[in-house]
């Protein structure tokens, strides 16, 4: 067995300095963890909660929203509004829907208890603006955030796991959300987007080969 | 004897190079707002949920120090303050006189809803955002924000200063 | 604050310096008055409440479910604390029991966040004393853990995964599978942290003799957590009340002897290990199941079907009322207590039948430490006062509500 070396020596020749030392050394050999942001971005993980947006209904091309109020209700800081009218058979228009994505918390429970999956808060993170103006979206907004995001989604349809979480009692979802297919996006490659590498100079003008 | 009057190059927007003299020719506001905007300090201004996430945007993964962006303690060396959090009507006046301690040309970063607009507090002690104290030059949502989503504020606010004109002079 | 100081007239020796709300060691914003003799601490006065948000009076004005992502902004440290806390409180109050998978899950992402949020204190505890590099090793543990956060809840930081009567979602395979391979490598990474610093001079100089707390005085003071248990006390939640899953996995409780700063420091080191074990045993055994219960209530709970919603409503105005709504919740009182990283987080909830909790009080560990923040720094030097702030671990979101 190798002899205890002694205190007093330990001391003099710092020990245990020279160990920490040594661990610095070795880590610095190693491949760096370090992620190049705006050169090497990492996709956000499905399901992420970031900026808002209406799911753009294949069919009618329009939202989805049906104005049941839900959201607005379970909001717990209340920066959801909307109006809508009643036609003669008693069905409910939207007439306006307005997020103050400022106020919003990001807590996922609009999107929790959207019956026909309309609302949903997809995976854009880079949104930050000079003014305090351009964060109140709109329906039209919301469905412009739908398209952005669809241009740069990655997989080929999108489905949000809060439509049907992994797991959950099928039997308490909303029939729509029983049915909810993923919904299928359009495939713009060379949108130069979250996850990608950015096109480097020259190759960014490249024409798509998706668009035609 | 009548020398050639040399060509000029220009390599980008407002740079030109005199081939073969070694030579860059440009504006003052290019390079003043070139290195301000390369070396930006922000001042550690953790309130309270963002601050983890502005610390996580200085950490090992996504490294601040990269873009000249080193965080300070002290107002008087810092050019960017990022609000980082909730204010409260109680810390109002130190957020005011913090930023009035900054020297100028200073910048704030409102990082987070509750910095943005109060976000989910809407209560009797909150502020209502922190541009209802001092001027706020990019809003970065989110909460908290990802750390990326703080480096594309700040990315922004870099493009902003790139833009100014007459910064450094006493007519500005 | 009459300006004192060392003036010409000022005969005095003791001079009174304000530290804080803006400090960087005082981890978010702590104001601390120190009376100075020389370099020693003669006194030292905690203020609270430069982030005071109102959190517990805004619980009134939100349902039961609404409430959740509020106590996310609690102790945002270690957010899954705060939420099954909170769901615990009322699940207990409803009378609800969640799925056994529920229970075990929620156990996993409880000690995960205990881990993230020991690591943040490690970091910011570090690099207060000086030691930059660990600051950086943490966060790159952390950020294994965030991202599996991410995956199963959609955020970071601000998670609301668990859900009254269970968790949000089941975890797929894939994740567990991820943690388990944290589980494994994360002992190693533990044993670099303390490389780094369990025996550098500089650290223990720092770091012993420093901040002492009795374990009598720190039961008197009503210390919880690892800043009680670094003095001696062997008191955890998880053990003498245990929740959840607690009671099917074996761990120990570390306790300290001397009741300084680097007892608790090396409390919450041992405490990585066993969290790290937790989890591990959790994942063994993990059974099948329904991850929330039957009688759990739905996120619109208060109105299904049973009141049309005000249907006018301006943007910001809070004013939903569910007023003369069926009640839908039992009558009562209830005080339910979880052990937080930082220590006993307790929620009292009082319920007068409808959605919205009558009140909702919080009692912070947070704000109960820093209370002992005038016990622990008296007779210190201003340097100490910064290692005492790290070592208790304290979160002012939590703390001033």
């Amino acid at each position: 067995m190798r002899r205890r070396v002694p205190d007093f020596v330990r001391k003099i020749l710092f020990v245990e300095i020279l160990k920490g030392l040594a661990l610095t050394f070795r880590t610095m050999l190693k491949p760096p963890v370090t992620r190049q942001y705006p050169r090497e971005r990492r996709d956000p993980k499905p399901g992420f909660r970031g900026q808002h947006a209406f799911v753009r209904n294949p069919e009618t091309n329009r939202e989805k929203c049906v104005a049941c109020q839900k959201c607005a209700t379970v909001c717990p800081s209340r920066c959801i509004s909307i109006r809508y009218e009643t036609d003669e058979h008693g069905v409910r228009h939207l007439t306006k829907y307005e997020i103050d994505a400022l106020r919003c918390i990001f807590c996922g429970y609009c999107e929790s208890v959207c019956p026909v999956c309309a609302i949903v808060l997809t995976e854009t993170y880079e949104y930050a603006s000079y003014s305090r103006e351009g964060f109140v979206y709109d329906r039209e907004r919301l469905l412009h955030n739908w398209d952005r995001f669809a241009a740069q989604l990655k997989r080929p349809a999108y489905f949000n796991m809060f439509w049907r979480p992994a797991g959950a009692d099928v039997k308490r979802l909303a029939v729509v959300r029983r049915l909810q297919q993923p919904v299928p996006v359009r495939q713009t490659p060379d949108a130069g987007i979250a996850g990608t590498r950015e096109p480097r100079a020259g190759q960014g003008q490249a024409p798509t080969q998706g668009d035609r | 004897m009548k020398t050639e009057q040399p060509e000029l190059v220009a390599v980008e927007d407002g740079v030109r190079v005199i081939p073969g003299a070694n030579t860059i020719i440009t504006s003052v506001d290019r390079i003043v707002n070139w290195g301000r905007s390369s070396s930006l300090w922000p001042m550690t201004f953790g309130l309270a949920c963002c601050a983890i996430e502005m610390m996580a945007a200085g950490a090992a993964h996504l490294d601040l120090d990269r873009f000249g962006i080193i965080f300070r303690a002290s107002p008087r060396q810092s050019d960017c303050m990022i609000v980082a959090g909730t204010v409260t009507m109680k810390m109002a006046p130190v957020v005011r006189k913090v930023y009035d301690q900054m020297p100028e040309p200073r910048y704030v970063i409102a990082m987070g809803s509750c910095a943005c607009s109060g976000g989910i507090f809407k209560t009797y002690s909150t502020v209502q955002g922190v541009d209802e104290i001092v001027p706020v030059d990019v809003y970065i949502p989110g909460c908290p924000p990802r750390p990326e989503a703080l480096i594309d504020g700040l990315l922004k606010l870099q493009q902003l200063i790139k833009k100014e004109e007459f910064t450094w002079s006493r007519w500005a | 604050m009459e300006p004192v100081g060392i003036t010409g007239t000022d005969t005095r020796r003791e001079l009174t310096l304000n530290m804080g709300p803006q400090h960087p060691a005082t981890h978010g914003v702590l104001r601390l008055t120190l009376d100075l003799d020389g370099e020693m601490v003669v006194k030292c006065t905690p203020h609270v409440g430069y982030l005071h948000r109102g959190i517990e009076k805004l619980a009134e004005s939100r349902t039961y479910q609404g409430v959740m992502p509020l106590t996310d902004r609690l102790d945002y440290v270690a957010s899954v604390g705060n939420n099954i806390g909170y769901c615990l409180a009322v699940e207990r109050l409803f009378g609800i029991e969640a799925p056994e998978r529920a229970q075990y899950l929620r156990t996993i992402v409880f000690e995960m966040s205990r881990i993230c949020s020991h690591l943040l204190w490690l970091a910011t505890h570090a690099l207060d004393i000086g030691a930059m590099t660990v600051f950086l090793y943490c966060f790159r543990e952390r950020e294994w853990l965030l991202d599996i956060f991410e995956t199963i809840c959609g955020a970071r930081l601000t998670v609301s995964y668990p859900r009254i009567g269970g968790v949000l979602q089941d975890m797929e395979p894939e994740v567990l599978e991820s943690l388990d391979a944290f589980t494994r490598m994360f002992p190693g990474k533990i044993l670099e942290y303390e490389t780094l610093i369990d025996k550098n001079r500089i650290w223990l100089q720092r770091t012993q003799g420093v901040g002492v707390i009795p374990a009598k005085e720190a039961i008197r003071w009503g210390l919880t957590g690892p800043t009680l248990r670094g003095s001696g006390v062997s008191y955890d939640l998880r053990r003498d009340a245990p929740y959840d899953a607690y009671d099917r996995v074996e761990f120990d409780v570390p306790i300290g002897k001397n009741g300084d700063v680097y007892d608790r420091y090396r409390c919450r080191m041992e405490e990585l290990r066993q969290s790290n074990r937790i989890i591990q045993q959790c994942l063994a055994a993990l059974p099948a199941g329904d991850i929330l219960a039957h009688d759990a209530p739905d996120l619109d709970m208060p109105l299904a079907g049973k009141k049309e919603l005000v249907p006018e409503m301006s943007l910001g105005n809070a004013s939903i009322g569910f007023g003369d709504a069926v009640p839908v919740a039992p009558k009562g009182e209830i005080y339910s207590a979880v052990e937080v990283p930082k220590g006993e987080l307790g929620f009292y909830l009082m319920s007068d039948g409808t959605g919205n909790p009558c009140r909702m009080r919080v009692r912070a560990p947070s704000y109960v430490h820093a209370g002992a923040l005038a016990k622990m720094c008296e007779g210190a030097f201003i340097a100490d006062v910064i290692a005492v702030i790290g070592s208790i671990d304290i979160v002012m979101g939590e703390c001033d509500r």
